[in-house]
């Protein structure tokens, strides 16, 4: 489903990623560990084609087509979908008018109708249960005055209306308690499908005691140094990154 | 003098004796007054202080005749409709190319509840019943001595709209005063609206200006407003006039103990447009809200000027304008505030917040404090930015495209504006300009609408 080839990616001149190799297939889910600074968030925000950031060297294939050359909203129309670190508020812009046109948009780029308010509705409040999102919530704009919690909370539930094939996730545990945690998790957990693949950036195993992954990645100052099954999370927790370094240099 | 002031005080000179009410001294003087200030002034240069940013060259160079009252009753009628309003269930006022025209609306006031009374200014000047509070405040509130705009205007003190509510009289329904060019001449109007809300009163004005026939006219208008002790005005004006004219308004103020003062203004018409809004709290406890939204897009200029008197101790100010800016279009604001020197505990807050779509759009802000009591509070802050990377970025990638984003983003920008708007009709009517106005907005109004 996702290639990426090579990857090599600069910021304000500064390389970042360099040589990032990674498959994802259907139905799989990847986890990317790393200390901070390795280039975890980089590697997100490559993919979902923010531009101050440069591809110096490689490819991404999603599906087969160059996802490099695509407009951030036309990655977006075709399956990906960045779950942010930092969401970011947006005074002024309401919850549900946003969602409702970045799911037109969607649909009209795969010739589609557009879902009147009726229809749209319905799928809200079908996928706002996923997430425990209190209907409040979506009157109001975009992420302001919500709390951390709530903001991961929304997240997945524009993932969930958006239904994207590739889903990834960029530190959405951090600065969630253990609760908030569960009901982030439980509601990736409920859009797994045999077509859908994740790739779950984090700093710590605990998460991944929620999402459980089919391979894990250790991401070091832009390369992928380390790749395994789960088990890999655990020996990290347990011996910290300084030992993938040690292991690497030696 | 220059071709304009030399045609209307010409036309003013000669209809002087024919004005509403000339008969009576007080009133007569009045307008004497003002023509030979107008005729000593001219309009401002930019030499002038309050003029600095705002040049009228342009408005100079024509010779407007001052407008003639000749709209046929059914295109009033109308247009009317054709702006959104029912005067079946509305409290519609028409102004049409400057003259008060109720009998297109035949039955607008009969609704009016006990207590409420709009006139005609003409009409109330003499109504026996009105004639001493028009005397005591027309002319009275706003000074017309402060410059060429507000001095030709009290020069005809005879055309607009005056609104007396009694004491302890709650009017809900909004009162809207629907400002129509009609005539495809370039004329000069100069209407005089006096509000005047006495104890415990409360209503809601809307003035909305709009323009039938394109031309390239000058609306130029003041608006006196008196609230006595415990009043409230909510005023809003919407200006969407063609952006081929001019628009110069001035609104004066005078609340009075407990009484409070609401103004939402929205500028998104005319070529040069000008809003001075002079606000004076001169009772203990007094109180203003002052809100404001200026599009400017082509080479549009637009200018707002607020003045706000804190005369007694323990009144309260609160200023937000915003503007969005695009094209090579230019914006000023001037936010004075005076704290007199008896004003204690005076608390004054004023914010301009200025989103600049275009490289060529420019801003001119600047707050002005002059506070001579020591126990006060005061604050003020402006900001003047581009539409932000990090926001656009987060709606693009959940899909929406880029130029839907931006007007997302700036319609965002400007939504508290309405969202402060009491009520729920005047908001609406407000947000759907907006939708009209803004870049991209026709690419909202699936969404908004609904």
């Amino acid at each position: 489903m996702l290639s990426i080839r090579d990857l090599h990616a600069c910021v304000a001149g500064k390389e970042i990623l360099k040589g990032i190799n990674l498959e994802v297939g259907a139905g799989e889910i990847h986890a990317i560990m790393g200390p901070n600074g390795s280039g975890k968030s980089t590697l997100s925000h490559v993919l979902a084609g923010r531009d101050d950031y440069e591809v110096t060297r490689g490819e991404v294939l999603f599906n087969g087509v160059d996802l490099l050359a695509m407009e951030p909203e036309e990655r977006a129309h075709t399956g990906l979908f960045l779950a942010f670190q930092y969401p970011v508020e947006i005074p002024g812009v309401n919850n549900v008018y946003f969602l409702k046109a970045a799911v037109n948009a969607a649909r009209r780029s795969r010739g589609e109708e557009e879902l009147d308010a009726f229809a749209f509705m319905k799928l809200v409040r079908e996928k706002v249960k996923l997430v425990e999102l209190k209907d409040s919530l979506l009157k109001r704009a975009v992420n302001e005055g919500f709390s951390g919690g709530e903001k991961k909370r929304n997240e997945i539930f524009q993932m969930a209306v958006l239904e994207p094939k590739l889903a990834v996730l960029d530190e959405t545990d951090s600065g969630l308690d253990i609760d908030a945690l569960k009901v982030v998790a439980n509601g990736v957990n409920a859009l797994r499908a045999a077509d859908r693949g994740f790739i779950v950036i984090t700093h710590y195993q605990r998460l991944l005691e929620h999402i459980v992954p089919d391979y894990v990645h250790v991401l070091s100052d832009g390369c992928i140094v380390r790749s395994g099954d789960k088990s890999l999370a655990l020996e990290l927790e347990k011996e910290g990154y300084s030992w993938v370094n040690e292991e690497n240099v030696a | 003098m220059s071709a304009a002031a030399d045609s209307l005080s010409t036309n003013l000179h000669a209809a002087h004796a024919a004005l509403p009410g000339h008969e009576l001294a007080w009133l007569s003087e009045r307008r004497a007054a003002a023509l030979s200030s107008f005729d000593a002034m001219g309009f401002p240069s930019v030499r002038h202080e309050d003029w600095k940013y705002t040049n009228v060259r342009n408005i100079e160079r024509r010779a407007f005749e001052c407008s003639k009252q000749d709209a046929d009753t059914q295109a009033i009628a109308a247009a009317i409709k054709d702006f959104g309003y029912d005067v079946t269930s509305q409290i519609v006022a028409p102004l049409v190319d400057g003259y008060p025209r109720q009998d297109a609306v035949a039955d607008a006031t009969a609704r009016l509840p006990d207590g409420v009374t709009l006139l005609p200014l003409a009409s109330a000047i003499a109504d026996p019943a009105h004639a001493q509070i028009v005397r005591a405040h027309l002319g009275q509130v706003a000074n017309a001595g402060s410059d060429g705009f507000a001095a030709l205007n009290a020069a005809s003190l005879a055309e607009g709209y005056y609104l007396h509510l009694a004491a302890g009289v709650q009017l809900q329904e909004p009162v809207t005063i629907l400002v129509m060019a009609i005539s495809a001449q370039e004329s000069a109007m100069n209407p005089r609206h006096l509000i005047v809300l006495e104890r415990d009163a409360s209503a809601h004005v809307v003035e909305h200006c709009v323009t039938v026939n394109r031309s390239a006219s000058l609306h130029n208008t003041v608006t006196e407003v008196a609230l006595l002790d415990g009043a409230r005005l909510e005023h809003t004006k919407l200006q969407v006039e063609a952006p081929v004219g001019f628009h110069v308004a001035t609104l004066e103020a005078h609340v009075g103990a407990g009484a409070k003062f609401v103004s939402h203004a929205m500028s998104a018409g005319s070529a040069i447009s000008r809003y001075d809004i002079n606000v004076h709290l001169n009772g203990d406890s007094a109180a203003c809200v002052l809100n404001g939204l200026y599009l400017g897009s082509g080479r549009q200029h637009v200018d707002f000027h607020t003045r706000i008197h804190h005369a007694k101790p323990n009144c309260t100010s609160e200023q937000l304008y915003k503007g969005i800016l695009g094209g090579s279009s230019r914006g000023v604001f001037n936010g004075q505030v005076h704290v007199h020197q008896d004003a204690q505990k005076s608390d004054a807050q004023q914010a301009n917040h200025n989103l600049l779509l275009s490289r060529n759009a420019e801003i001119d802000t600047k707050p002005q404090l002059e506070i001579l009591a020591d126990d006060v509070k005061c604050s003020h802050g402006t900001t003047v930015g581009q539409i932000d990377q990090g926001m656009l970025f987060y709606l693009r990638s959940r899909g929406v495209p880029e130029t839907q984003a931006r007007g997302l983003l700036t319609f965002g920008f400007a939504h508290d504006l309405v969202d402060r708007l009491s009520v729920p009709a005047v908001a609406a009517r407000m947000e759907k300009i907006l939708l009209e106005t803004l870049p991209h907005g026709d690419e909202l109004k699936a969404l908004v609408e609904e």
